[in-house]
């Protein structure tokens, strides 16, 4: 193991991250192997549609838990975004572009919701985000008045937004991704917002005593994750059409698993965009092999359960041993 | 569109030719013959592996689909595989499924679809891929052109009229005495096998109504309201009639639905429109006893909680699709359409049952535990 | 220790950057210069002002301490990058400019970041300090201790010798040694555990 360490590429890309695409390739080809047909385009697109939307989510909450908090409310304020913005398209018939803006700054507005109450008022991440969840799950039930709601087909009037993801066979989706990945990345490792918020996560009395301004940098990091819920719920209709009101929960521990798998730490003050990215890829891989053994949904659930779980314990052993 | 006119009208041709016992005064498609008969003497070409996808398996109703299933594909010698997701609004896990099976490149798929939105893009994968798909249980509107080989479901709006028939007939005359209120629980408003239903029940409630003078307001979920024409104010009008949907299809949340109309006054008669709002509405009633005692209620589907409640008066009755038949025709038509047959829909038998007729030859198979 | 070094002991046992100024002025009003008084104004300056907003208060020293354990973290990839930051943090920390000043000027220096870690240590007893688990679970007391450690290790040893600029930090690195070690016996301790895992990776 040691020596592995110190191997320069290795240390150059970081252990941790080699070791995620490590495993991300082993279960690649072990699903190859062992599902007949999985090698090939479609399953790829298939693990590609799904890690879009979950990695936007994984990335904003990312910024989030960077600052040493958690955010439990952007599956469903994803929900509410596609719900909202999809049942004013479809009922006041909003050009496209102004449905797919809307759900961006409905994404934007909880976030803002969510740092304000935050980092100004005070009020522990934990228990803001579940007010959050449940706010999101109202306000889109009545404004939608608990219909599900349906993104327009690809043929019809509006349905050019599925463009977002491919156009004829060319992954739209993926440039885009990797775009945004790109301009995170920057934003966490190369600007001073990115610097201040890794520093309050790490120790914010200490930054906040140094004279900087916390609560505005805290709450930049929850209108990051805000914004990038409202494009994940972009995705996710592209992907499943209808939305219906009341559920989103579980898209939460996927995105938070692919979180804390990449390096990320919990305590906040260590982020890594290239880990998170690994991470979503590999719970996205790992669905659909799951799916590909006809196992059934309860197996994704108690994987994904099982990993936040294993993190968590070994985040907190680790800093039990650390000395 | 063409397959639901092929329906129709094959319905409307052997109706009458059919002798549909005790029902023959229903109107539900009978028996097509024709529908049937393009399966005779079916032979698989190869020991076809099939993929299935139900909308969960939440109710019993979907282990006499497999049921009937098991027996086609024992007589075709031929496989298949189910897989559903946990609740019937998991819209997206049935999609994340339908793509895996097509991604599956199987021989066909067997598809009750959640949403019929929702599936429509990967039909034209599936199509592009050339899989055969045979809808069963709920049809799919729109569906891609060609992608749907054929359709195996009961006609819902016809089933849903039954139910209406039997509960204006049991509450026409108290209208003289004020304005009444009939309930509707729809477990969704998403698929299209519930919505044809629903609005299938409210349409002949109208019909009837205004054949008697009488004027209807339609109100509750939006999507019911908007589908079908009130003919008077909620304030004038001599029947109300409200529907109810969840947020969620569970029994529990089907009976709070129930529970708060239940608790109206004005509540002449109720209807649950598929299995898990029928049950949800035996639960909500639990407590309070009303149905059968003040309240008609008419249920949907089978399993033992509504035979129950069916045999021992607290429903009036209720409409029983045929998941058997549903299960065995989709396999068979499956099975034609790898072979490369063209096939045309197969409408399957409803039944009205009470404690009357429910153990009649014709009725009592159908309904399932 | 010398009689001048007495002397200015209240300016570097108080905290709070307003009454340290106080200190200040009347110590620097009142005796006589041991050739480092220049140096400490040129530190206060650099400490405690705000180029761009000069109302606002800030602690810029205290600032590093915190920057400098986000630098140890940088990535391999952006190592030209992190030089050029521990090279601003060296400027600020007038590390050069002690020079000129001879052993005075050294003393001076070490003391001002003795004083810095010392606030920076402070901070890790407060309750929002390393909550784990999403700031869910509160840290205990002897948590807290390791982290300081770990912390403290990150911003001397530990940055300073990944870039290879222990020598030109060999005063912040004793400085928070030092203060580390002079809070707590177990601490230097735990410090020595540390640094030895380290040397195995």
């Amino acid at each position: 193991m040691e020596k592995i360490k110190q191997i320069p590429i290795v240390k150059k890309l970081g252990f941790n991250r080699i070791v995620l695409f490590a495993i991300m390739i082993l279960m690649y080809i072990i699903f190859c192997a062992t599902i007949p047909g999985f090698f090939g385009p479609g399953r790829i697109m298939s693990i590609l549609n799904y890690a879009y939307f979950l990695g936007f989510l994984a990335l904003g909450v990312t910024f989030v838990i960077a600052t040493g908090g958690i955010d439990f409310s952007i599956g469903p304020v994803m929900f509410c975004c596609a719900l909202m913005a999809g049942y004013t398209f479809g009922t006041y018939h909003i050009p496209m572009v102004l449905a797919m803006l809307m759900s961006v700054a409905i994404g934007f507005l909880f976030g803002l919701f969510n740092g304000f109450m935050v980092s100004f008022i005070g009020i522990p991440p934990f228990i803001i985000s579940m007010a959050s969840m449940n706010i999101a799950k109202g306000i889109a039930s009545v404004y939608t008045k608990t219909q599900s709601v349906q993104w327009p087909q690809s043929a019809s009037d509006g349905g050019w937004f599925r463009n977002i993801v491919k156009v004829g066979g060319f992954p739209v989706g993926l440039v885009v991704f990797i775009c945004v990945v790109v301009i995170l990345y920057i934003i966490l490792n190369g600007t001073k917002a990115g610097r201040y918020i890794l520093c309050l996560g790490s120790n914010r009395e200490a930054v906040r005593l140094s004279g900087v301004n916390v609560k505005k940098w805290m709450m930049l990091a929850y209108v990051i994750c805000g914004t990038l819920v409202g494009i994940a719920a972009l995705y996710y209709v592209a992907a499943y059409t209808t939305v219906q009101p009341g559920s989103g929960d579980q898209y939460n521990n996927e995105a938070i698993a692919s979180c804390v798998m990449g390096g990320t730490s919990m305590v906040g003050g260590l982020a890594s965009i290239g880990g998170t990215v690994l991470g979503t890829f590999i719970i996205s891989l790992l669905q659909e092999g799951i799916l590909a053994y006809r196992l059934g949904k309860d197996i994704q659930l108690i994987i994904t359960g099982l990993i936040v779980i294993v993190f968590v314990y070994l985040d907190v052993s680790a800093r039990r041993r650390k000395s | 569109m063409k397959k639901m006119m092929a329906t129709l009208m094959c319905a409307a041709l052997v109706g009458s030719l059919v002798s549909a016992p005790v029902f023959a005064e229903t109107n539900l498609s009978g028996d097509t013959t024709e529908g049937i008969a393009q399966f005779d003497g079916l032979k698989a070409n190869e020991a076809y592996d099939f993929q299935i996808v139900v909308k969960s398996f939440q109710s019993t109703y979907w282990q006499a689909a497999l049921q009937g299933m098991d027996q086609a594909a024992e007589e075709l010698g031929v496989t298949y595989t189910a897989q559903g997701p946990n609740s019937e609004s998991d819209i997206a896990d049935q999609v994340n499924m339908l793509n895996s099976a097509i991604n599956g490149a199987p021989a066909g798929i067997g598809l009750a679809a959640c949403d019929t939105a929702s599936v429509l893009e990967s039909l034209q994968a599936a199509k592009d891929a050339g899989i055969p798909v045979v809808a069963f249980d709920t049809g799919i509107a729109d569906a891609p052109e060609g992608s749907v080989a054929a359709t195996v479901v009961t006609d819902n709006s016809a089933a849903g009229a039954v139910a209406g028939e039997k509960i204006y007939e049991a509450v026409k005359d108290m209208v003289a005495d004020g304005q009444i209120r009939i309930g509707e629980i729809n477990q969704d408003a998403t698929a299209l096998n519930i919505q044809q239903r629903g609005t299938g029940f409210i349409n002949k409630i109208i019909e009837l109504a205004t054949a008697d003078g009488y004027t209807v307001a339609v109100v509750g979920n939006e999507f019911y309201v908007n589908a079908v024409e009130s003919t008077a104010s909620e304030a004038d009008a001599n029947i109300i009639l409200e529907v109810s949907v969840p947020a969620q299809t569970t029994v529990e949340l089907c009976a709070a639905e129930a529970s708060a109309m239940l608790n109206k006054e004005d509540l002449v008669a109720i209807f649950g429109s598929n299995q898990t709002a029928a049950e949800g509405l035996l639960a909500a009633n639990a407590n309070i006893g009303v149905l059968g005692n003040g309240v008609i209620g008419v249920g949907f589907d089978a399993g033992s909680t509504i035979k129950a409640a069916v045999a021992d008066g607290t429903m009036l009755g209720a409409v029983t699709q045929s998941p058997l038949m549903m299960g065995y025709y989709c396999i068979y038509a499956l099975t034609a359409a790898a072979n490369g047959q063209e096939l045309i829909d197969v409408p399957t038998d409803g039944y009205w049952y009470d404690a009357s007729n429910m153990d009649a030859e014709e009725i009592a198979p159908n309904l399932y535990d | 220790m010398t009689e001048q070094n007495i002397r200015w002991n209240e300016y570097y046992r108080e905290s709070q950057p307003a009454a340290r100024k106080r200190v200040l002025e009347r110590l620097l009003g009142e005796g006589p210069d041991d050739g480092a008084d220049a140096f400490r104004k040129l530190l206060y300056k650099s400490r405690y002002t705000d180029e761009k907003d000069p109302g606002n208060e800030v602690d810029l020293f205290l600032y590093e301490c915190v920057n400098l354990i986000q630098i140890f973290h940088m990535g391999r990839l952006f190592r030209k990058r992190a030089q050029k930051e521990l090279a601003m943090t060296g400027q600020r920390f007038c590390l050069e400019a002690a020079e000129q000043y001879g052993p005075v000027g050294e003393e001076a220096l070490y003391r001002e970041l003795r004083n810095t870690v010392k606030r920076y240590f402070r901070t890790c007893t407060s309750s929002g300090y390393r909550r784990g688990t999403f700031g869910l679970v509160g840290s205990s007391a002897e948590e807290k201790k390791r982290q300081m450690v770990k912390d403290a290790w990150e911003m001397s040893t530990g940055v300073t010798r990944k870039y290879g600029r222990e020598d030109a930090f060999r005063v912040w690195n004793r400085a928070v040694r030092e203060e580390l070690f002079s809070g707590d016996p177990e601490a230097e301790q735990l410090f020595r555990d540390y640094e030895a895992k380290q040397a195995d990776h």
